[in-house]
């Protein structure tokens, strides 16, 4: 049974290879999005004069900005979505439902690679890139060993965790039709709850509402885990969380699965 | 000139009817489209007001001042979304169908733009606008030539916005159906809600000649602040003639490009 989502994975590979100026314009993309981040924050610290911004230092500070933007580029919200949003909108599901087929287990096994692909790449072309980081007068953190297998796991969670919430909003085309337009708009607030554009430690309020919300999950604990800024019984507590997230989103899109496939229809076979 | 002017101001009607029923047929899409906008904009705010907070002034710009930035870039991407057709650019040629306006006696761009029109923007549009005007007269004097000087630089930054995106689409002539360069573009949005001015000098010299992303927001509120009706109007010379070399740029690219143009049908 494995070997037939492993098919589709391979398919996937196949997919993503396809367009390889758009493959390669991804990391160009993200080293200007890195090259930018990293002005803006040694600018912010430059003219407020401050040592630390939300309890790290500028050399955590960059490391967790940079950082964001590698493991962000994995998460393609946008891609979760439309995906589901074609399958359901165009009727495309029906032809899936009738096979023997994991539905949940087909959609992830499409998207996993995206997800897994980018994030981990990213990961192995800043490790590559550090020696000419290092000569551009920069400098990241990089974790001992048993953070980094922690940081691993926590991230390998996180995409899970990302890929189920976007599944989810993908799913609400059953009920309004298409669903792109929102895309943005709940990104945006995954994102800022996320500590994508700050760290949540900026503000206690913040911190506080993030921490009732999954979207803390999604990023911030595998960055505090990478940057050891927790300890590991802690670190250990908030993988464990973030497996309970999942636990809890993916119940949700189950019976959201389920009382959706009652209203679809689709015409022809 | 003017007969060509005119022709396609008239022209501007039918389009106009076009772009307003299109509106008024996806009301979902203009629901989530506005409150899209509505939750960026909050949370832009509260993240400038947070760094305020906890850091004060930053490099010279005040709470009222970040508050005027998300103002324009927001008011400078609706702008953008309701003339988004440029975007489209790269599938009406793969797709064939760059006769569709080649074949009329219209400016092809205009017809690409005016077709497509984006009519619900105009309310983000105007929350944008309404940012604006708001901080302006509760923090500053309202001087109304600054604020139209203000606006004529963030709309002529969506023209320029516009000429990327094509030069973008362009590339497809050479590199067949790809969105690398419309990605590649997109990585420098990142900067239209910061203060452009904060950066070392070669960012800005970037930010205002290679990529003018300085004239969305950074510039006009610096116009609507501190700064002189004078240097309102240098800044909008050099605004006006970056757009100029892009647009001769992107006649040039057009003429090499439209020769390796091949329609299937008609």
């Amino acid at each position: 049974m494995a070997v037939k989502y492993l098919k589709l994975f391979q398919t996937e590979f196949r997919n993503l290879n396809e367009y390889k100026l758009d493959f390669f314009s991804r990391f160009a993309r993200l080293f200007v999005d890195i090259l930018i981040t990293v002005m803006i924050w040694s600018a912010i610290f430059a003219v407020t004069g401050k040592s630390e911004i939300a309890g790290l230092d500028k050399y955590y500070f960059i490391s967790y900005m940079i950082l964001t933007r590698i493991i962000t580029m994995g998460m393609g919200s946008w891609k979760t979505v439309e995906t589901i949003e074609q399958l359901i909108f165009y009727g495309d599901l029906s032809s899936y439902i009738i096979k023997p087929l994991n539905i949940n287990l087909f959609i992830f096994s499409k998207l996993m690679l995206h997800y897994l692909f980018y994030s981990v790449f990213g990961i192995i072309i800043l490790l590559a890139s550090l020696p000419i980081i290092n000569i551009l007068g920069f400098s990241i953190f990089i974790p001992s060993g048993i953070y980094w297998i922690l940081f691993l796991i926590s991230l390998f969670l996180a995409l899970v965790m990302h890929m189920i919430f976007y599944y989810g909003i993908g799913l609400l085309t059953f009920w309004f039709g298409r669903v792109w337009s929102i895309i943005s708009g709940v990104e945006m607030i995954e994102r800022f709850f996320s500590g994508y554009f700050v760290p949540i430690t900026i503000s206690p309020t913040l911190a506080f509402i993030s921490g009732i919300l999954p979207f803390k999950y999604m990023l911030t604990t595998s960055l505090m885990i990478y940057l050891e800024k927790i300890t590991i019984i802690s670190a250990i507590s908030q993988i464990g969380m973030q497996l309970a997230w999942i636990i809890i989103l993916y119940a949700i899109i189950c019976l959201m699965l389920k009382k959706g496939l009652e209203k679809f229809d689709s015409q022809g076979g | 000139m003017s007969n060509y002017i005119i022709k396609h101001a008239k022209l501007m009607k039918p389009y106009l009817k076009l772009g307003w029923h299109t509106w008024i047929e996806y009301k979902f899409n203009f629901i989530t489209n506005t409150l899209t906008y509505a939750v960026f904009i909050t949370l832009w705010l509260v993240f400038w007001k947070l760094m305020i907070g906890k850091l004060g002034i930053i490099g010279g710009w005040t709470n009222p001042m970040l508050t005027m930035l998300i103002g324009f870039s927001f008011f400078n991407s609706a702008v953008w979304q309701i003339t988004w057709g440029t975007v489209m650019f790269a599938n009406d040629v793969i797709e064939g169908k760059l006769d569709n306006y080649m074949v009329r006696p219209i400016n092809p761009l205009f017809a690409m733009i005016a077709e497509r029109l984006n009519l619900a923007s105009i309310i983000p549009a105007m929350f944008g606008l309404g940012i604006i005007l708001y901080t302006v007269s509760a923090n500053y004097s309202f001087e109304i030539l600054k604020i139209l000087l203000s606006l004529a630089i963030t709309l002529f930054a969506v023209f320029i916005i516009h000429i990327f995106f094509c030069l973008a689409g362009l590339s497809v002539f050479w590199f067949g159906k790809n969105n690398a360069f419309k990605i590649f573009l997109r990585g420098f949005n990142i900067v239209d809600e910061y203060p452009i001015t904060i950066f070392g000098l070669i960012a800005v010299n970037f930010f205002t000649f290679v990529m003018p992303k300085i004239f969305i927001g950074t510039y006009p509120v610096l116009l609507l602040t501190n700064r002189t009706l004078g240097w309102g109007l240098k800044v909008f010379a050099t605004e006006l003639t970056i757009a100029a070399f892009w647009a001769v740029v992107l006649v040039f690219v057009w003429k090499r490009g439209i020769r390796r143009y091949e329609s299937h049908g008609g």
